[in-house]
């Protein structure tokens, strides 16, 4: 047996082998021509589905969030023919010569082989015109996205709007096309990954016209687009709306919390828009017209305008000083009309009351020396070191209550404010010859000086405050995932004192003019100093004193004491929430605050 | 056996090495392309961002591996081969428990960023192990303790990439089986390993499956049961001329099994078939090879294979692979999944025409329609850019590379390198082979590299050091002995 002959038969077995494929391949290349026109016809068209964007809804479920359908012509460059009939074309789109340049190129410029945008949203009429002309164009088509519409023209703020996704997005995220809408602002941003859903892909056979003939293998291989999640929000919009209504012609916010779980109920920036604009063809234009506007409508004012807490921060001192023991709920402390501080300085107190043997008169009366002094004591306070030390503790406190801190409520883009700190006063206070010292900082006592926070922050205080010191964090989105409430390091019995106070100031204080009979209101009136203009009426208030469930902050500027607007705004909507209805006392304020129109009234 | 050194001087076969970077040549052209899209721009910052730009990595690391090898001699890579083997087994058992998962199989090590796949080394340190086994000059693959131990060499490695869900590569093992024929291995082995494989498709096309469900509604026995019948019986009746007891026997054995399934059930027919064909086996042995039993016990065998492949569909095949091999022999007409892609494939391939698009110009796999367009459907870019010029080319190309190796095998005077060639043909061939076929229809999509073109780096780099140690030991071919 001559093994070596063997390698014929070896030869031959790759020899005959690598025939079969030549034979094949020669079938399916040279003599069957169908293959070809398979593959020219580009008869497989391979198309993007848009998922529906997630509704929005309010905490109640209603809806007020939907989408609704358009229609894009969308071109594929590479397919577009040299020689096709631009005239008839741009007659078709109503579009001129120089734009049908202008839009191919930037769809080429983007891609020449991915789809994009040629015409936005085009009209119904114009969807129907192209579908029965576009076999004439091939490398265009129609497709189908949905934009939002909006169930009532409030919280555009809350929303926030779509917008085309930009370059620098489009690079990072491999979901987007040219084109596409991502969320740019409000919840439509923050939760964008859930709105927007995932997109599908379709399979068509097309014509050798580039005509949709059918679904290729009956939808075989199609991947459905799958729906956004829907989002539900805690705003109540019934409160929502009314707040809106009575901040009409005023500019401000109001923040309305439940302080048993942190949920926001309602929050207003005022001026606002109606958030349609914002949607559809006139998008670009609107947004320009928003973007000039003087009253700056588009700013969410509740998270990014920042003031001095003026006098709304002196229930939060007196909690400080309960709780490091400089005061107690029955302290007495000279009034006299002012605090003198040294070499001649006074905080004055306007307020032209007795002075306070107790807490309860000092909070009712806004009394200014009392806190001074409660300041004064605590910041002299022997159970630390020195000043920096028990200074840096009184602002640990105030921190615990979310102040300085961009609070993740589910809204980009909100600002922290600032806080007063240590270092800031060593840094523009220290010398050789001179270091600050309590008398230094002591506007501090009365909410003004480095002082700024936001109306969110407000609301989340008061809100903390209302429960008793127990911390919910505040959000917009129901199911939101949060961090555990904690508790802040004061005593239950010390805000069991300040809601006692604070009802007192409903009851015969600064803030008597707006109590709503039955109703167990704890407030505190504060006015923002503001070096611009007139000063900023602001209003904190929780109801009811036991078991709150609504806490409310408002800002309204430019007018004056916090009793003027402020309280009976936020009153009025508490009123709203607990009672569902406004008593025939609370209707008169109702209408002043309604027709108030604080924001044409130089011109009148 | 001792030859005197008539020659120190090396001689390296510069035709493979023309061939090999023909190939290469090719392969880069069919990464580009089917990476390539119109906006892309590299830089040698970005480069390796690209896979083209990995690509030249992997060949640059090739190229480190191919100035290695000519460190040694060919007396190091006869020593090397066991130790070669067990690293590599060790490496196969290892990435059971340490591999990452990769597209379905656990088959990858990955290292400081890096993948590597075990089983490409595995191929070589096989090819070498079975070279150094096969080489010692006592040992014969006509013996049965030494056919025992090959099979037992080659079925190791093939069984722990089995155990990796990875079928396609563990199949490629199987075509060492011209290396043990080429060894002297009776040719009814290669008859044997054709008709495993023709029976399997044949029994599939018989067999009759519910389209959605897959499930068996008919088992292919009969019909291949009566054609096995009644080849046997022509074959009993050439045999035993004019003596027609001894057909008329074979005849009625054959005849009771095919009417077996009348009066059994599917289960009871594959045992009773099993035992049938022990029982002829063992007469065979008994009466001093009496041919009457030779041919039933042939036939028992072949008719139980059939009816055990019904139920290899069902029990040892996973759901994907059984439908890949059902759409190939056109069993289940609706193109889902898997028909989608071949169909997609064949489109590509098809489109191209005498002459194809053009380099870069192949806009139907540009379209994004074919799938795993640099690994397993790579063939589809050649196929629509160059057309059937382009096939011809390259298959022409691989067809001179194994014909070149096979006449350097047969040229050397050492056993060993003549093994080692004919293994590197083989597994270079069985990866062409079904990877061209899978693309065009003619085989199972298994998933294996077209040598030197897919796209990766681990099946890169094997193959490269596959053929330079071919080309390493041919350059000593005049010194030696072993």
């Amino acid at each position: 047996m001559n093994l070596e002959s063997r390698k014929f038969i070896v030869a031959g077995i790759f020899i005959f082998f690598s025939i079969v494929l030549l034979v094949r391949l020669y079938n399916i290349q040279v003599k069957d021509d169908s293959y070809k026109d398979l593959a020219d016809s580009n008869y497989i068209h391979k198309k993007t589905t848009y998922p529906a964007r997630g509704l929005i809804f309010d905490t109640n479920s209603r809806l007020l969030v939907d989408n609704q359908p358009v229609y894009d012509l969308m071109v594929i460059p590479r397919n577009v023919k040299k020689e096709m009939d631009t005239t008839k074309f741009c007659n078709l789109f109503n579009i001129s010569r120089k734009d049908f340049v202008e839009n191919l190129s930037k769809a080429k410029k983007y891609s020449s082989r991915k789809q994009s945008i040629f015409l936005k949203q085009i009209s119904p009429v114009m969807f129907g015109k192209a579908q029965e002309y576009l076999y004439l164009f091939p490398g265009f088509f129609t497709q189908v996205r949905t934009i939002r519409s909006y169930h009532t023209r409030s919280a555009p703020h809350i929303y926030g709007y779509l917008g085309e996704v930009n370059q620098r997005k489009l690079e990072q995220d491999e979901y987007y096309d040219l084109g596409d809408y991502i969320g740019q602002s409000g919840v439509e941003k923050s939760y964008e990954k859930d709105l927007r859903g995932i997109k599908g892909e379709k399979y068509v056979t097309v014509d050798a016209y580039n005509r949709e003939k059918e679904s290729y293998q009956d939808g075989a291989n199609d991947v459905p687009a799958e729906q956004g999640k829907n989002l539900q929000l805690t705003i109540d919009i019934d409160l929502q709306e009314y707040a809106e209504k009575l901040m009409a012609n005023k500019i401000g916010s109001v923040v309305a919390i439940d302080p048993s779980n942190g949920e926001i109920l309602t929050m207003v920036s005022s001026p606002s828009y109606d958030p349609s604009l914002l949607t559809g063809r006139a998008r670009g234009e609107n947004m320009r017209m928003l973007n000039n506007d003087k009253l700056k409508r588009q700013l969410n004012r509740c998270i990014t305008a920042t003031y001095p807490p003026g006098s709304t921060l002196k229930p939060f001192v007196a909690l400080i000083g309960l709780q490091e023991g400089v005061i107690n709920k029955n302290s007495y402390i000279h009034c006299g009309g002012g605090f003198s501080y040294g070499s001649g300085s006074m905080v004055r107190c306007s307020h032209g009351h007795p002075s306070c043997s107790n807490i309860y008169c000092a909070i009712e009366q806004s009394c200014n020396p009392y806190f001074c002094e409660v300041f004064k004591r605590s910041i002299v306070n022997s159970k630390y070191e020195n000043e920096e030390a028990s200074l840096q503790q009184w602002i640990n406190y105030l921190e615990e209550f979310g102040l300085g801190k961009s609070l993740k409520i589910g809204l980009p883009g909100m600002v922290k404010g600032n806080m007063p700190s240590v270092a800031y006063y060593n840094k523009i206070h220290n010398n050789e010859y001179w270091h600050w010292k309590w008398a230094t900082i002591i506007s501090l006592s009365i909410g003004q000086g480095e002082f700024a926070v936001t109306p969110m922050h407000l609301a989340n205080s008061i809100s903390i405050l209302a429960n008793r010191g127990e911390y919910h964090y505040p959000h917009l989105v129901k199911n939101a995932k949060q961090p555990e409430s904690k508790k802040v390091s004061i005593d239950k019995r010390h805000f069991d004192t300040i809601a006692d106070a604070m009802e007192q100031v409903m009851l015969s204080g600064t803030g008597r003019g707006s109590a709503v009979e039955g109703l167990s209101i704890c407030g505190k009136t504060g006015t923002a100093q503001n070096p611009h203009g007139d000063d900023h009426s602001i209003f904190i208030s929780f109801a009811p004193k036991i078991n709150p469930k609504i806490a409310i902050a408002a800002i309204i500027e430019n007018s004056g004491y916090g009793s003027t607007y402020a309280a009976p705004i936020s009153t009025l909507m508490i009123e709203k929430y607990l009672n569902d209805t406004i008593s025939r006392a609370g209707k008169v304020r109702e209408k002043r605050m309604l027709e108030a129109d604080l924001i044409n009234k130089e011109e009148k | 056996m001792s030859f005197t050194r008539s020659s120190s001087k090396k001689q390296t076969d510069w035709v493979t090495i023309l061939l090999y970077l023909a190939i290469v040549v090719v392969g880069f052209g069919a990464i580009y392309t089917s990476n390539y899209t119109e906006d892309m721009h590299i830089t040698w910052s970005n480069l390796l961002d690209f896979k083209i730009g990995k690509h030249i990595l992997f060949m640059a690391v090739s190229f480190i591996a191919v100035l290695v090898i000519q460190l040694f001699d060919r007396k190091f890579f006869v020593n090397i081969s066991p130790i070669l083997y067990l690293i590599s087994i060790i490496l196969l058992i290892g990435v059971l428990f340490f591999g990452e998962i990769k597209g379905g199989s656990r088959s990858w090590y990955k290292i400081a960023g890096f993948s590597f796949q075990p089983s490409e080394l595995a191929k070589v340190g096989t090819a070498l192990m079975l070279a150094h086994f096969l080489s010692d000059f006592n040992v014969s693959v006509t013996k049965l303790k030494d056919f025992l131990i090959t099979a037992a060499l080659i079925l190791l490695p093939m069984a722990l990439i089995l155990v990796q869900s990875d079928a396609g590569t563990a199949l490629v093992y199987t075509s060492l089986i011209l290396v043990l024929y080429r060894e002297g291995l009776s040719p009814w082995f290669l008859a044997l390993y054709g008709s495993v494989i023709g029976l399997f498709v044949l029994t599939l096309i018989f067999t009759k499956f519910d389209p959605t469900t897959l499930a068996v509604l008919q088992t292919g026995y009969r019909p291949l049961s009566i054609g096995l019948g009644i080849i046997t019986s022509l074959f009993a009746l050439f045999h035993f001329k004019n003596k027609w007891v001894g057909t008329a026997i074979v005849v009625s054995i054959c005849l009771a099994l095919i009417l077996l399934p009348l009066i059994v059930n599917d289960l009871v027919l594959l045992i009773s078939l099993f035992v049938s064909f022990v029982a002829l086996a063992i007469l065979y042995v008994v009466s001093k090879k009496n041919a009457i039993f030779l041919f039933s016990s042939v036939f028992s065998l072949g008719a139980f294979y059939v009816q055990a492949v019904s139920y290899i569909c069902t029990a040892v095949l996973l759901p994907y692979q059984l439908k890949r091999i059902l759409i190939l022999v056109n069993i289940i007409s609706d193109r889902k999944g898997a028909g989608y892609n071949l169909e997609q494939s064949k489109i590509a391939i098809g489109s191209g025409g005498w002459t194809g698009k053009g380099f870069l110009e192949g806009n139907y796999v540009h379209s994004g329609f074919v799938p795993e367009v640099d690994t397993d459907f790579i063939f589809c870019n050649i196929g629509e850019e160059f057309g059937f010029m382009g096939s011809l080319t390259v298959i022409g190309l691989f067809l001179l590379l194994f014909l070149r190796i096979l006449s350097i095998a047969e040229k050397q005077k050492s056993k060993f390198t003549r093994i080692y060639a004919y293994c590197v043909a083989s597994i270079l061939f069985f990866h062409f082979f079904i990877n061209i076929a899978m693309d065009i229809g003619l085989a199972p999509v298994i998933g294996i590299p077209l040598p030197l073109i897919s796209y990766g780096g681990s099946s890169f780099l094997g193959f490269t050091i596959l053929i330079f140690i071919l080309i390493k030991l041919d350059s000593e071919k005049n010194n030696v002995v072993r």
